[in-house]
């Protein structure tokens, strides 16, 4: 009677723990010395050897052994590399069997792809390329007062703590990999973007498919600033009050999330909405086809953080982001976009528009 | 070293040749992609004439048909508004307001002969006397002018337009623009298809109307009308016979495509289209004539599905038959424009093969082809009716009430001017049944 109540409540255990997962703590566990170098000195040589470009082997804060750019830029022709052994993922490369869910900035500055331009992505100053058009993030609030100086991390960056002082700093050592649902921290919010909730894809999406993949969170309703500053700033430094992927690009990029900005929060928009739910009548119901298999070129956010990859989009309860049609970092096309909007023929550079307006084709 | 595999060259020739062609017709005449739907068989998303903006600050490199060249995502291209800057976005992500007022709007940014934001800084759309009637002496040859006619000229009303079609269940709101109470901008095509500055052929046909009482936001559920069987003149005149008007100068093609087909079997069925709005049972209130549009029940109409009678006043011109009278209906086209002219009622320039046609007044009060006052009107229902020069002398029914004086009456031919005629839509317009107020018995148009 006993084993017969075990195999029956097993199961149940099994599907509420999956459900219900929690953050899985994934603190970095290997060799200090991956990462640190107490002198920076080794049978008399520099141990700092992970730079980018210019940076030199001096020693670096924190006795690292390099720089982010180091790390994550090797410019190799691998989109996941070691440092010292551990995987570490890669935003700068020449990988020709793809790019991480990122993009690349190796597309900015030309080293991969098509040809370099400013246009392809976010032309943070780290790799030292000279914005030529934007002097500051379109759709900000303060234009003159933020400029170009977006970095990888920190108060003028993306990752990391975004206030004076702050940036990535002790967040790999408290990284939680995997479901993201709480995100009141850097280190336990998605991809360090401090506020973000979300699902990490394990292999940053070395390996993807409509199953495999990052899974993003949105809100059926964006952001309202209406003179609250509260939605972006806060003690902790800036992150989105939403916890969404949108209310993150938004706290840059305000006039193109906020409903202030972008005409309310229903049909007509003055500005393409985001975190806003796909309609699920008329065109939209028809999303990527019968079954609407997610998109990986045209992507939807979900608004609760799945456990698991889901590899159906739903029209009428998934919802619109900035992500569905840009990329993070940088991509080969024009605006940062999944797609070549640019292209010379009209079906493909409307092909990804196509995914959501499916009647537009 | 394993077997080798050969190709006859034959095949293999072929199979080239096949891809070349493919190539080549692509090429010529922009095919689109087999799974092309109806935006990329528009005119706006057509890849070779389509939609381009040109404008400062816009990219030139968007290709033609583009989205990006109506819609503005976020109000801002490479970190600033293009042009036309109004300062603040617009509805639907548009470059400019959707709708302000009769000759300002989004449509009206490109369909305009100057400064448009189309590439080329003009773009030409023609009237349908021009394209169906074949009158390519029509100088009208733009949208923007075909809505600016003013008194003694007119237009379609877009201010009325917008009313009407809000307060219908039609799925347009307050926010929408009247032009697409007509047209699907996603849908609609060129007729002809490409070649706005020609007639239509039956080679070019496009349709670019879209039934405003079908309208919804869904471009798959908001189809054209015309373009499919069951939506012609044809189909609309049934049992009884729709006949095509003649080409402009023509006694040898028919509109609206120059061709010999005359059943209306290659036009849209445009009474159906015209009647979601002008119908029975909708009141109109017209801005321009300052009172409500006379309701139209087609299927009573003499010009429509009534019954028309062979009596002495009946003798028309081809290609019209006196045996077939009772049996014609008539297309609104056949006098209409549909956009505006220089006449009222937007009354064609031309009308069944000839001009002019120059109806300028109402009532009918300028000299008309004779020199004769009141006779205005002759230049249209003369098209088809004769007996309307001064020549002819004017073979009326005997018997016109309220008395039986028939011609004589005074009421007709002794007009305080001296005219001797009255106007022809005294008595004979849409649903009239009266003269002078007293009912003739059936209708009079």
């Amino acid at each position: 009677m006993i084993r017969l109540k075990y195999y029956i409540f097993l199961p149940i255990i099994i599907t509420v723990v999956a459900v219900f997962s929690v953050e899985i703590p994934a603190v970095i566990t290997g060799t200090c010395s991956n990462c640190h170098t107490m002198h920076n000195s080794q049978n008399g040589e520099a141990v700092v050897s992970y730079v980018y470009g210019s940076e030199t082997t001096d020693a670096k804060n924190y006795l690292l052994v390099g720089t982010c750019l180091g790390c994550h830029a090797q410019d190799g022709f691998s989109m996941v590399a070691k440092v010292n052994g551990v995987d570490t993922p890669q935003v700068y490369h020449k990988d020709a069997t793809g790019d991480l869910a990122g993009g690349n900035f190796a597309y900015i500055l030309g080293t991969k792809g098509s040809g370099a331009s400013d246009a392809k992505g976010h032309n943070v100053i780290d790799f030292g390329n000279t914005e030529d058009t934007l002097s500051s993030p379109p759709g900000h609030h303060d234009p003159d007062g933020i400029g170009i100086n977006i970095t990888c991390a920190g108060i003028a960056g993306c990752h990391g703590v975004r206030k004076s002082g702050g940036g990535i700093y002790g967040n790999h050592h408290r990284n939680v990999d995997g479901r993201l649902t709480t995100a009141d921290q850097a280190y336990n919010s998605y991809r360090f973007l401090t506020g973000v909730k979300g699902l990490e894809d394990a292999d940053w999406e070395k390996t993807k498919s409509v199953s495999d993949h990052n899974e993003y969170f949105g809100a059926i309703t964006p952001m309202t600033y209406s003179g609250n500053c509260n939605i972006c700033h806060n003690p902790q430094g800036i992150k989105p009050a939403n916890n969404t992927m949108s209310g993150f690009c938004g706290t840059c990029h305000r006039y193109f999330h906020v409903t202030d900005e972008i005409g309310g929060t229903s049909s007509p928009f003055t500005r393409h909405p985001t975190d806003v739910v796909l309609p699920g009548s008329g065109e939209y119901s028809g999303y990527n086809g019968g079954g609407n298999p997610y998109s990986l070129v045209a992507r939807v956010a979900r608004t609760a953080v799945p456990a698991v990859p889901g590899d159906t989009a739903y029209p009428g309860t998934d919802v619109v982001m900035c992500l569905s049609c840009h990329a993070a970092h940088a991509t080969d096309n024009a605006d940062m976009m999944r797609w070549n909007y640019k292209s010379t023929t009209l079906s493909t550079a409307i092909s990804g528009c196509n995914i959501c307006h499916t009647a537009k084709n | 070293m394993g077997p080798t595999v050969s190709i006859p060259f034959n095949y293999l020739r072929m199979f080239l040749y096949a891809i070349l062609s493919s190539l080549a017709l692509s090429g010529i005449f922009h095919i689109e992609p087999a799974g092309a739907g109806t935006y990329l068989n528009s005119a706006h998303g057509n890849s070779s004439y389509g939609v381009k903006r040109s404008a400062t600050g816009f990219p030139p490199d968007y290709t033609k048909g583009l989205c990006g060249h109506c819609h503005e995502q976020h109000f801002s291209i490479d970190g600033s508004e293009p042009e036309p800057m109004d300062g603040a976005p617009s509805n639907y992500e548009l470059f400019y307001s959707n709708y302000v007022n009769q000759t300002d709007n989004i449509c009206f940014q490109c369909h305009k002969d100057i400064s448009s934001y189309q590439t080329g800084g003009s773009l030409t759309n023609r009237s349908y006397s021009f394209r169906a009637g074949g009158w390519t002496a029509d100088s009208l040859n733009d949208l923007l002018e075909a809505f600016s006619f003013t008194s003694p000229g007119t237009s379609h009303n877009l201010d009325d337009i917008a009313t009407l079609i809000t307060a219908k269940s039609w799925n347009y709101t307050s926010d929408s623009n009247p032009c697409d109470a007509c047209h699907n901008p996603h849908a609609a095509q060129g007729d002809p298809v490409g070649s706005p500055n020609s007639a239509k052929s039956s080679g070019a046909r496009g349709w670019p109307v879209s039934r405003p009482s079908l309208h919804s936001k869904d471009n798959n559920a908001w189809g054209l009308w015309g373009d499919s069987s069951g939506e012609k003149m044809s189909d609309y005149a049934g049992v009884l016979l729709y006949q095509a008007p003649y080409r402009y100068n023509s006694t040898t093609t028919y509109e609206p495509d120059g061709s010999t087909t005359q059943n209306g079997s290659n036009l849209t069925d445009y009474v159906t289209f015209c009647a979601d709005c002008h119908n029975t049972t909708n009141t109109i209130y017209s801005t321009t004539l300052g009172r409500n549009l006379r309701t139209i029940d087609w299927n009573a109409a003499k010009h429509g599905k009534g019954a028309a009678v062979l009596d002495s006043a009946s003798d028309i011109f081809s290609p019209y038959q006196d045996a077939q009278l009772g049996n014609y209906v008539m297309a609104c086209t056949d006098c209409h424009e549909p956009h505006g002219s220089s006449n009222v009622f937007f009354i064609r320039g031309e009308v069944n093969s000839s001009v002019p046609v120059t109806v300028i007044t109402e009532a009918g009060t300028n000299n008309g082809p004779t020199g004769r006052c009141n006779s205005e009107w002759t230049y249209l229902c003369g098209k088809c009716h004769k007996g309307l020069e001064s020549s002819d002398g004017h073979v009326h029914p005997s018997f016109i009430p309220p008395d039986t004086e028939g011609c004589s009456d005074a009421s007709c031919h002794s007009g305080d001017d001296g005219c001797i005629y009255t106007s022809c839509g005294t008595c004979h317009y849409h649903e009239s049944d009266t003269v002078f107020g007293t009912p003739y018995g059936e209708k009079l148009f």
